[in-house]
C-alpha cells in the first residue's frame, strides 16, 4: 500500500491533486481543475475507494465523483467512473495495472471525449445529435462543481483537500514563496561534476 | 620648535583620540575636531614640511650618504605630527583638504622617498612613516589619490624599494596592510591597475615598473597569522582581477612565481606533516576538524591547500592551467604518488587518511579535477593509483578502513568519471546480467518486493531482552526512509546533468568492447603471471560461453572449497584492471530517447567483436568477497563496508539500482547478486548462532556494547555541537561540494547507524568492542555483533530500494501525465 501511495504524490500533474486520507489508505481524495474542452473551468471532486486486498484483489478500485457529472462514462445515479470501457479495468492485474493509470483515464474523459459502451446513455445520445444540449448540462455540472469546492461539510478526515477564496493577505504571501522557489530551483540546476565528452566513455576526456 | 612647545597641549590632545584607530563618528569627537582652527592646522603642516625639507637640503643627493642620527629622529618626529594633522583635517567636515593638497603639490612625498632611499640605515624608521602616511590617505580618500602623479610615483617607489628586501615584522606588517588597501581600491575600480602598469611605450626602457605589488605578496603567502591572511586576501583579489585583466594575467603567469610557489608550498607544508599517526581510537577512519585543528602541521596544509583551491576558482584560465600543472606535476605526481605506493603500512594509513582529507578539501570548479586526474590516470610503477587503492581492500586491518574511507569519499562526489571508471563501465555492457533479463534494468520495483526480500534475509537472532528494541540501535523504519529519501534526493540532484542516464540503454550495452584479441592478450598475460588460470578459448568465447562461467567460477570463488587465500592469489582477471577494455567512440551526444542506437542492436553482436565474460569490475569484486567474508572482518571494517555498499545504492541510475538491489533480476551463474551474498551470509552465520546453546548473555553484551557505543558517540557530539552539525536525521548532509567555506570534517554519512564516532583520537570509544570481541567465545560474539549490524543494514537497504520506487514512480506518472 505504501509503494501505491508513493506512486501518486500529493501534487500529480499540474491540474490533478490526490491525497491518501489520514485515516485510511484505501480511500484517497482527489481534485481535477479541467482546463480545456467541454469541461474547462470545472473543478471536480473525486474519492478513489481501494479495496482492502489490495494489490492481491481482482476487484478494480472505484472513481466516484463528489459533484454531479454529466458524461457518457460517469454513472448519472452514482457517479461513479466507468472503467470498463474498451476492457481498460475489468480484473485489475497487480504487474499490470496501477492506480495511477485509473487517475490518468480519469483525466483523459474530460479531454476526450467517446460515447460506445456508454453508461449515461443521456448523456451519450445528446453528445452525438444535441451538442448544444450536452453543453448545458455539463455546464450546470461546471458551474456546481465551482460553487460546491467551497464546501467543508465533508471534514471528517484531515487530509480532506479543502478550498478557500482568494485572499491575498493570506495567499500572497504563499504566492511569492512558490514564485522565489521556482526561481531557485531554475537557477539551481546544479552543476554535475562530469569531464566526459559526450560521446565518449572516457573518464577526463573533456577538458576541465 | 617654539611653535610646537606652543602647541604642545592641542597636539598631544588630538593625538590622544586620533590614534586609536577606530574612526567612529562620536558626535562629541566631531564637535570638538569642528573646534580646531584648520588654518592653524594648515599653518603647522606647512612648518613641519618645511622643516623636513631643510634637514633634507643639507644633504647632497648623492647616492652614499650618511644621515646624522639626530636629523632622521627629528624628521620622524615631524613626519609623526604631519600624520597627526592628516588625520585632524580628514576629520574634520571641510571640503578642501588643504593640507594634503599642499602635500601633493609641493611633490614632497617625492622628496621624501629619494632622500630616504639614500638614507642607507635608517631607512626602515623612515619608509614605515611613509607606510603610515600613505594607509591613512589610502584608507580615507580611497581612490581619489592614486591618479595624482605626486602620489602614485613615489608611492610606487616606496613599494618597489621594499622588492628582495629583508624587512622587520612591523615593516611587513604595515606593508601588507597597505598592499591590500590598494588590492582592494583595484577591485573596486579596475581601471586604477592600469597606473600600476607601464604603457607601451615605457614598457621596455623600466622593467621594473611592473605589477610589483604582486610579486611583494608572494613572499606571504605561506605566512602564519595576520600578515599571511592579508597578503592571501590580497593575492586573491588581484587573482579575480586577473580574471577580466589580461594584463594581470599575463603578468602572474610569465612573471611572478606565484604557481611554483604555490606548488613549493604544499610540498614543504606536506613533507612537514607526522609519517605516521597515533591512533588510539580503534572507530577512527579520517580526520575530522578536531584533528586538523589540534595538528598545527595539518592546519597549515590544509590552509594552503584550500587557499589553492579558491585560487582556481576565481583566476584567469592561464593561471588556472599553470597552477594546475604545478599541483599535478609538483605535487601530486612527485610527492602524493610515492607517498600512496610506499610499503610501510603506518605510513600507508597515515597518508591514505591525508589523501582523503585533502579529497574531500577540494572543490568543482576548484583542483578536484586535479586529484581525479591523478587517481584515474597516473600510472605509477605500471599501476594506476586507483587500482593500487582498490587491491588494499583486502588488508584486514586499518589500512582497509582508511581506504574504504577513502574510496567512500570518492563515490560521494557525484563524479561522474569516477562512477563511470570504478563501476559503471563494468556495469554498462550488462554481461553480470542474464541475457534474456537485460532488457528489464528499468524495472521498477512498485511492490517493493526487494524491501520484503531484503527484509526477509534479516538473520535471527534469539530475543532476550526489550532493550534493544526500545534503544536507538534500531532506529525507527520510518527515520531510516526519510534520510535514504533525502539522500537518493541530494545523489539525484547531484548527478542530473551527466552526460548518460545509464540506464542500460544509453549508453548502449555494445559500445563497451572487449576486443578479442586484446582480452586475449590480457589472458595470455594472466597465464605468465598466474600459472593457475585457464586461457580463454577463441573459439567459444562468444556469448555466454560456458566455459567461461566455469573459469570465472573458479576465479570468483565461488568454490566452497576454496579459501580466501587462494582466492587472493588467483585475482579475478575478467574484472581486472581497464587495459582490455575499449570505447566505440562514435556514437552521437546521447538523449533520453536515444534513437540512433536502435539499429546497432546490441542483442546481435557479432562473436568476433564481443567477448561477454560476466564481469563486474574489481571494485565491486573485492567488496562483495569482502561482505561475503563478512565474518573475518574487523568490526570496523565492517560498519565501513556497509555504509559504502549503502552510499552506492543511493545512486539512482538504473544499472547501479538494478544491480544492487532489484532482486527479481537473473544475473549469470558466476556473478552472486547482493541477495545472494547476504543470503548466504543468513545461513553461515545462523549455523554457527545454532551451534550454542544459550546467546542470551552474549547477546546482551553486544547490545549493551552498541548502545554504549551509541550514546558515547551522541554525547561527544553533544560536546563537539560546534563542529558535528548531523543531528541522527537532518536535510543537511555536512557536505555541500558547493560551499566554499571550511567544511566541518565530521559525521556524513550512517547517521542511524552511527557508524562514525565523533573520531576522538586522545578518547577511544571503541575499546570496549576489543574488550567485548576479544575473550571467551570471541568468534561468537563476533558473529552476534555482525548479525545486529547486518539487520539494521538490511533495514537500511529497504528503506533505500523503497525510496528508489517512490522516486521512480513519481518521474514515471509526471512523465504519464504530461
Amino acid at each position: 500500500m505504501t509503494s501505491s501511495s508513493n506512486l501518486l504524490k500529493n501534487h500529480v500533474d499540474p491540474g490533478i491533486y490526490v491525497i491518501p486520507a489520514a485515516k485510511t489508505p484505501f480511500i484517497w481524495f482527489g481534485v481535477i481543475f479541467v482546463r480545456s474542452g467541454f469541461y474547462a473551468g470545472g473543478i471536480f471532486r473525486f474519492r478513489l475507494f481501494i479495496p482492502y486486498t489490495f494489490p492481491e484483489c481482482k476487484e478494480c478500485p472505484k472513481l466516484i465523483f463528489e459533484t454531479p457529472l454529466f458524461h457518457p462514462y460517469v454513472n448519472s445515479l452514482t457517479n461513479e467512473l466507468y472503467l470498463g470501457n474498451n476492457c481498460l479495468f475489468t480484473e485489475w492485474q497487480k504487474d499490470i495495472n496501477h492506480l495511477w493509470q485509473v487517475i490518468c483515464y480519469m483525466k483523459t474523459i474530460f479531454y476526450n471525449i467517446q460515447t460506445n459502451c456508454a453508461i449515461n446513455q443521456l448523456a451519450a445520445d445528446l453528445y452525438e445529435n444535441n451538442k448544444e444540449e450536452f453543453l448545458k448540462s455539463v455546464m450546470e455540472c461546471v458551474q456546481n462543481s465551482k460553487v460546491k469546492i467551497y464546501d467543508k461539510t465533508s471534514k471528517d478526515d484531515p487530509n480532506y483537500l479543502l478550498f478557500d477564496e482568494y485572499n491575498s493577505q493570506i495567499h500572497e504571501s504563499y504566492k511569492e514563496i512558490f514564485r522565489k522557489e521556482k526561481k531557485s530551483s531554475e537557477s539551481n540546476s546544479s552543476r554535475s561534476v562530469s569531464w566526459i565528452q559526450p560521446g565518449t566513455l572516457k573518464a577526463l576526456s573533456r577538458h576541465n | 620648535m617654539s611653535w610646537i612647545k606652543k602647541n604642545n597641549v592641542t597636539i598631544d590632545s588630538v593625538k590622544s583620540f586620533s590614534f586609536n584607530n577606530n574612526y567612529s563618528n562620536n558626535n562629541n569627537n566631531n564637535s570638538y575636531l569642528k573646534d580646531f582652527d584648520l588654518s592653524a592646522c594648515y599653518d603647522s603642516f606647512k612648518k613641519h614640511w618645511q622643516q623636513i625639507s631643510e634637514i633634507i637640503n643639507t644633504y647632497e643627493l648623492n647616492s652614499d650618504f650618511e644621515p646624522k642620527h639626530d636629523d632622521v629622529l627629528t624628521i620622524v618626529n615631524h613626519l609623526n605630527q604631519i600624520l597627526t594633522l592628516i588625520q585632524v583635517e580628514l576629520r574634520s567636515d571641510c571640503i578642501v583638504n588643504s593640507c594634503i593638497e599642499y602635500l601633493i603639490e609641493e611633490n614632497y612625498l617625492e622628496c621624501l622617498c629619494m632622500w630616504t632611499t639614500g638614507a642607507r640605515k635608517y631607512n626602515n624608521s623612515l619608509r614605515v612613516e611613509q607606510l603610515r602616511i600613505y594607509e591613512i590617505l589610502l584608507s580615507n580618500l580611497h581612490n581619489k589619490l592614486l591618479n595624482r602623479e605626486p602620489f602614485l610615483k613615489p608611492l610606487i617607489k616606496l613599494l618597489n624599494s621594499f622588492i628582495g628586501d629583508c624587512l622587520p615584522v612591523d615593516i611587513e606588517k604595515k606593508l601588507v596592510i597597505l598592499i591590500n588597501q590598494l588590492c582592494s581600491s583595484f577591485s573596486q575600480q579596475t581601471e586604477l591597475l592600469n597606473l600600476f602598469f607601464p604603457s607601451n611605450s615605457d614598457s621596455e626602457q623600466s622593467d621594473s615598473f611592473k605589477f610589483d605589488i604582486f610579486s611583494l605578496l608572494v613572499q606571504f603567502v605561506h605566512r602564519d597569522g595576520m600578515i599571511g591572511e592579508q597578503a592571501r586576501d590580497s593575492l586573491l583579489l588581484c587573482m579575480s582581477l586577473s580574471k577580466n585583466n589580461s594584463k594581470v594575467a599575463d603578468y602572474i603567469t610569465i612573471h611572478s612565481n606565484i604557481c611554483p610557489v604555490l606548488a613549493a608550498g604544499l610540498n614543504g607544508l606536506y613533507s612537514l606533516l607526522p609519517r605516521k599517526l597515533t591512533i588510539e581510537s580503534p572507530d577512527w577512519f579520517r580526520f575530522a576538524a578536531d584533528d586538523v585543528y589540534e595538528m598545527k602541521e595539518l592546519t597549515n596544509f590544509m590552509n594552503s591547500l584550500e587557499f589553492c583551491n579558491v585560487v582556481i576558482q576565481v583566476c584567469h584560465p592561464n593561471i588556472k592551467i599553470q597552477l594546475f600543472d604545478y599541483i599535478y606535476q609538483g605535487f601530486l605526481v612527485p610527492v602524493m604518488g610515492p607517498a600512496l605506493l610506499q610499503s610501510t603500512e603506518d605510513e600507508l594509513v597515515a597518508t591514505t587518511a591525508y589523501f582523503e582529507l585533502l579529497l574531500r578539501s577540494v572543490t568543482y570548479p576548484g583542483l578536484l579535477y586535479a586529484f581525479i586526474k591523478f587517481l584515474l590516470k597516473e600510472d605509477i610503477d605500471g599501476k594506476r593509483v586507483i587500482d593500487c587503492l582498490i587491491q588494499r581492500l583486502n588488508s584486514n586491518s586499518k589500512l582497509c578502513i582508511v581506504t574504504l574511507a577513502l574510496l567512500e569519499t570518492l563515490i560521494d562526489l557525484n563524479c561522474e568519471d569516477v562512477m563511470l571508471e570504478l563501476i559503471l563501465k563494468h556495469l554498462i555492457p550488462c554481461t553480470h546480467i542474464m541475457f534474456s533479463q537485460r532488457s528489464r534494468i528499468q524495472h521498477v520495483d512498485l511492490y517493493c518486493r526487494s524491501a520484503e526480500k531484503l527484509f526477509s534475509l534479516m538473520i535471527n537472532i534469539p530475543k532476550c531482552s526489550d532493550r534493544y528494541a526500545e534503544s536507538n540501535i534500531i532506529g525507527d523504519y520510518h527515520v531510516y526512509l526519510k534520510y535514504a529519501r533525502n539522500r537518493i534526493h541530494s545523489c539525484m540532484k547531484a548527478t542530473n546533468s551527466w552526460v548518460y542516464p545509464y540506464d542500460g540503454e544509453n549508453p548502449p550495452q555494445s559500445c563497451c568492447v572487449l576486443k578479442q584479441d586484446e582480452f586475449q592478450k590480457q589472458t595470455n598475460d594472466n597465464d605468465l603471471e598466474h600459472n593457475s588460470l585457464p586461457s580463454a578459448d577463441d573459439g567459444s568465447s562468444g556469448y555466454e560461453s560456458f566455459k567461461m562461467f566455469k573459469d570465472s567460477d573458479k576465479i570468483l570463488g565461488s568454490d566452497e572449497n576454496n579459501t580466501l587465500d587462494d582466492r587472493r592469489t588467483n585475482p579475478p582477471s575478467p574484472c581486472g584492471s581497464e587495459t582490455a577494455l575499449e570505447y566505440c567512440t562514435d556514437f552521437p551526444r546521447p538523449t533520453f530517447t536515444k534513437p540512433q542506437f536502435n539499429n546497432v542492436s546490441p542483442k546481435k553482436p557479432s562473436n568476433d567483436v564481443f567477448i561477454t565474460t560476466p564481469c563486474i569490475g574489481p571494485l565491486l569484486c573485492i567488496i562483495f568477497e569482502k561482505l561475503e567474508n563478512l565474518l573475518s572482518c574487523d568490526f570496523h571494517i565492517v560498519l565501513r563496508l556497509t555504509g559504502f555498499i549503502s552510499r552506492l545504492a543511493i545512486y539512482p541510475q538504473p544499472l547501479i539500482y538494478s544491480f544492487l538491489l532489484d532482486h527479481s533480476l537473473v544475473f549469470q551463474p558466476c556473478i552472486k547478486s547482493l541477495f545472494q551474498v547476504l543470503g548466504l551470509l543468513k545461513q553461515k552465520i545462523e549455523s554457527r548462532l545454532n551451534k550454542v546453546n544459550d546467546l542470551s548473555g552474549i547477546i546482551n553484551e553486544a547490545e549493551t556494547f552498541l548502545i554504549e557505543r551509541i550514546e558515547n558517540i551522541n554525547s561527544k557530539k553533544r560536546q563537539n555541537s560546534e563542529f558535528i552539525s548531523l543531528p541522527p536525521i537532518t536535510n543537511n548532509e555536512p557536505f555541500t561540494r558547493a560551499d566554499n567555506k571550511r567544511r566541518s570534517f565530521s559525521v556524513a554519512i550512517g547517521a542511524m547507524f552511527r557508524r562514525n564516532s565523533t573520531q576522538d583520537r586522545v578518547e577511544s570509544v571503541g575499546n570496549g568492542c576489543y574488550r567485548f570481541v576479544k575473550g571467551d567465545n570471541a568468534e561468537i560474539k563476533h558473529a552476534v555483533l555482525c548479525s545486529i549490524i547486518i539487520n539494521e543494514w538490511l533495514k537500511e537497504l529497504a528503506s533505500i530500494s523503497q525510496e528508489h520506487t517512490r522516486f521512480k514512480t513519481d518521474s514515471m506518472i509526471r512523465l504519464e501525465t504530461r
